[in-house]
């Protein structure tokens, strides 16, 4: 399958260690810009005003919603963030809304988040995995 | 111009009356799925309103037979324009909620220009409408052109 993984940067390192399994088992992964770099601690933490510099420069919402669009699925890694129990930021939430009206299948690494937009993330009946990514075929 | 208004249900009155303003300057406009039903005497806006707040609307989603979000996303395409209708609710000023947020963005992927009535809500999405460039009307609708 083609996989498009989803997610904060806060996030980086389990969507590294999640595209390395998916790819090992044959599947074809997309995964955001710069995830690797900050993975590996080349990047300093996300700040405010550079990520929204970084997206409008990158136009990255416009980007990651032709990946979906050529993609069979869409993987959201919602790890724990300032806080926050199985995050789902903004980007990734329009992510996801992109896979639900292009008909794409939704994976959801951990439960769904109880956020703002809890309701519109319940619509898209993502498959919970659980942490388990065996589950995706 | 055709143009979709988005806004929380609970300005359907004021979508309504945007509707009507908007149709008077010979565009054509595209409402919510709820508001229809309000218009239509078929809901109960008090107590749609009153079920949201206490438990979310996923029960009220999950028992109509329209997907409303890809019904907007089917009236976005065809579009040419949307227009958003972010009054202040719940305490936080222009709000802008989550199906709208995501209104906008199938708007500015599919390459349609964004009408805000009144500026940029602060919230935890600013950074992601910020980058969608709306053009904001500070409530006079006649700026759409």
């Amino acid at each position: 399958m083609k996989i498009v993984i989803c997610g904060s940067m806060s996030a980086s390192k389990e969507m590294m260690n999640a595209k390395k399994y998916l790819k090992e088992r044959g599947h074809s992964i997309e995964i955001p810009r710069n995830t690797e770099k900050y993975a590996n601690g080349n990047k300093p933490p996300e700040k405010h005003f550079e990520s929204t510099k970084n997206k409008l420069e990158s136009n990255l919402i416009q980007d990651y919603y032709n990946k979906i669009k050529e993609s069979d699925a869409v993987l959201v890694i919602n790890t724990d963030k300032n806080g926050n129990k199985n995050y789902v930021g903004g980007n990734t939430f329009l992510e996801l809304g992109f896979a639900h009206v292009l008909d794409k299948k939704v994976y959801m690494y951990n439960p769904i988040p109880d956020m703002l937009y809890t309701d519109e993330l319940l619509v898209f009946q993502p498959t919970i995995l659980n942490g388990d990514l065996s589950k995706i075929k | 111009m055709k143009i979709v208004i988005c806004g929380s249900v609970i300005f359907s009155k004021e979508i309504l009356e945007a509707k009507e303003d908007l149709e008077k300057n010979g565009h054509q406009v595209d409402i919510p799925y709820v508001t229809i039903k309000y218009k239509n005497n078929e809901l109960d806006l008090v107590k749609y309103k009153r079920q949201k707040e206490k438990q979310g609307d996923i029960k009220y989603r999950q028992s109509v037979k329209t997907d409303m979000i890809k019904r907007y996303y089917g009236l976005i395409k065809e579009s040419d324009a949307i227009l958003v209708l972010n009054y202040d609710k719940n305490k936080t000023k222009n709000y802008v909620g989550g199906s709208v947020l995501m209104e906008m963005a199938f708007a500015y992927v599919l390459d349609k220009p964004i009408f805000l009535v009144n500026p940029i809500p602060k919230m935890s999405y600013s950074d992601e409408l910020i980058d969608m460039n709306p053009t904001i009307l500070n409530g006079d609708l006649s700026k759409i052109k």
